[in-house]
């Protein structure tokens, strides 16, 4: 009966690609795949826009120019201006801004919501809690995320809310609103994920040295529930970004003369056929580059970081 | 001198389709201080539910329904939660059969066991750091201050299996609980394993609580023998007494199961049938329906466990 099991002792060899311990070898992964690489740099490239509009937007996004309204693009006006001869490259840059602000800002809401909620779901999986957890989770997945925002907005009204010195425009509200929308979505992931790990035998090993549940989920579990919450979050920017222009388009998002690429593509609508492309084509292509970068991005993110390629490392 | 553990008719039970379904059927064991008891039975005869519960950690929907376990004297199944993280890791440490998928892959060893040490200890991280580097050259691994910066899975099994049983002992508990601690480790290495555990259970006092299914490694590190089946214990004995002179029947079909070096051309032994399925009604003995000698009374009346010479037997032809 020796060697009972007649298991063979696993051999590493070389490196496991080891979630988190480098983040560096993260990075030269997904940069290393021609789709991420792609990916990375349209985000780095909104993200420079967002972030240095004031600087290299060659005109104010707000001048109101009648003489020069609805020129095609040229050297002086790259994309063109629209009907109130505002520069559309300048509207677009600025445009970047309230795009990724509500794209981030949202997902980090979502995230602080979900992961937590998850977590616990997670993590007491069979006990009422999660069953509450879950179950008003499923609830509000019934209804899209557009509709609840319309709805919602819609019922609001997109006036700013005035706190005492501090006006929070109606971007504000579209925010924390697609903030909470997310938080059953990523609460669901976090679920998931946190369902399995929790069966893990290094967290029984580590309750049986005495640790407590709540260190168990803040760092061990955690921890190795980051790689899907990463690809998640980094797909729901996009997603973030598509709802803050569809609210946009509506009227319902960021309200006028404010740019942003949603309320360009609304006011170009009666030039589509007329012969003033450029006024929806450039704000579009803006929309388009991004989303597709987001998601270029959470794609290769989500390849490399797969569980089952981390475990090819490991000859078992 | 007071038994370190003392469990007495420990019985747990799953929610089963008609009711509730005993996994464990009344275990009654000690374990002494400085004494290595070895908890032999087949795959699912309840060795780790019994360990599991000396920890408190019996996963729901299962349950301890009756019983009881005293550790140094103190029952432990009236603990509070915050009173039992206290007793694991320090009191009573645990390591598993798979030291492959206990630590956790994200961080490193040197972390992991930074962890435990402040969890018990409540001194500085770099203060518990050195006493992490310490207990990996105890427990055998070679430049620790370099290794604690290391991550699981740049250690092999073996020495996986090294800093586990290092992070068990890091806080100086009196009893080890060791899993099947080598099924999963190829032979010479089960051996160094066993090795250290014996080392370490002389140079820290340690007692050990060593389940197993090889009958060979009980023989060759444990004190005291306990064999169960079914969910209760059928044999209790020193070492020495249950190899020469077996009187559970199950015990005997047990070690002719082993095969033997030298012996050519005989058929291995098996025991016929299979164990009764957790739930099942048992009136008598839980073995009389695999048993060579069963008897009419076995089928009714279960035998307690009883004392015959150093040796206590469940069985009524003993």
């Amino acid at each position: 009966m020796s060697p009972a099991s007649g298991a063979v002792a696993p051999v590493v060899t070389g490196a496991a690609p080891g979630l988190g311990s480098r983040w560096g070898g993260l990075a030269r992964d997904v940069l290393g795949s021609r789709l991420g690489l792609i990916g990375a740099l349209l985000v780095l490239a909104v993200v420079l826009a967002a972030l240095l509009a004031p600087v290299i937007a060659p005109y104010d996004p707000l001048a109101v120019d009648l003489e020069a309204k609805l020129q095609p693009p040229s050297p002086s006006h790259l994309m063109g201006t629209d009907q109130a001869g505002r520069d559309i490259l300048s509207r677009a840059l600025w445009g970047a801004r309230v795009s990724l602000l509500v794209g981030v800002l949202a997902v980090t809401i979502g995230l602080l919501g979900g992961v937590v909620l998850g977590t616990l779901a997670g993590f007491y999986a069979g006990s009422l809690l999660e069953q509450a957890i879950m179950r008003a989770v499923d609830a509000l997945f019934s209804i899209p995320l557009l509709v609840w925002a319309i709805a919602v907005v819609g019922i609001v009204g997109v006036g700013p809310i005035t706190l005492g010195p501090v006006s929070i425009p109606n971007e504000g509200k579209v925010i924390l609103l697609v903030g909470l929308l997310y938080v059953p979505a990523i609460a669901r992931v976090t679920y998931s994920v946190v369902l399995a790990e929790s069966r893990a035998d290094y967290v029984r090993a580590r309750r049986v040295q005495g640790a407590g549940d709540l260190e168990l989920m803040a760092t061990e579990i955690l921890r190795n529930c980051l790689s899907p919450l990463i690809v998640q979050a980094t797909l729901f920017v996009a997603i973030g970004i598509i709802v803050e222009a569809s609210l946009s388009f509506v009227g319902l998002g960021v309200q006028p003369p404010k740019p942003s690429w949603g309320s360009m593509l609304a006011d170009a609508r009666g030039y589509v056929f007329s012969g003033e492309w450029w006024l929806p084509v450039f704000p579009g292509l803006f929309i388009s580059f991004t989303v597709i970068g987001f998601n270029l991005l959470g794609d290769a993110l989500r390849d490399v970081l797969d569980p089952r390629k981390r475990e090819a490392g490991l000859v078992v | 001198m007071a038994a370190l553990l003392e469990i007495r008719d420990l019985r747990i039970a799953f929610p089963h389709a008609s009711g509730m379904a005993e996994a464990v059927r009344g275990v009654t064991l000690d374990v002494q201080p400085g004494e290595a008891v070895g908890l032999v039975g087949e795959s699912g005869s309840g060795k780790t539910l019994t360990a599991l519960a000396v920890m408190r950690l019996i996963d729901a929907p299962g349950r301890i329904v009756g019983g009881s376990i005293r550790f140094r004297g103190q029952e432990v199944l009236s603990l509070s939660d915050a009173e039992c993280r206290r007793l694991r890791g320090r009191q009573i440490s645990m390591i598993f059969q798979d030291p492959l998928t206990s630590l956790n892959p994200a961080f490193t060893v040197g972390r992991q066991l930074v962890d435990v040490i402040v969890t018990h200890q409540g001194i500085s991280r770099r203060l518990a750091a050195a006493r992490a580097a310490e207990v990996l050259s105890v427990v055998g691994i070679p430049r620790p201050e370099r290794r604690l910066a290391s991550y699981p899975h740049e250690f092999s099994g073996g020495m996986r299996q090294r800093v586990l049983i290092g992070m068990a002992v890091a806080c100086r508990p009196s009893l080890l609980i060791a899993d099947e601690p080598t099924t999963a480790l190829d032979v010479t290495i089960q051996a160094q394993v066993i090795a250290l555990i014996r080392r370490l259970r002389v140079e820290l006092g340690l007692s050990v609580l060593f389940i197993t299914h090889n009958l060979d490694l009980v023989a060759e590190f444990c004190d005291r023998v306990a064999v169960m089946y079914a969910g209760a214990v059928m044999e209790e004995a020193p070492t020495e007494a249950l190899f020469s002179t077996p009187r559970h029947p199950y015990t005997r079909a047990l070690i002719r199961c082993v095969p033997r070096l030298g012996e050519s051309g005989v058929t291995l032994d098996s025991i016929e049938g299979a164990p009764p399925s957790p739930g099942s009604a048992l009136a008598g003995c839980a073995f009389a329906s695999r048993c060579p000698i069963v008897m009419d009374r076995c089928w009714t009346e279960a035998p307690p466990l009883r004392a015959v010479g150093s040796q206590r037997v469940a069985c009524w032809a003993a």
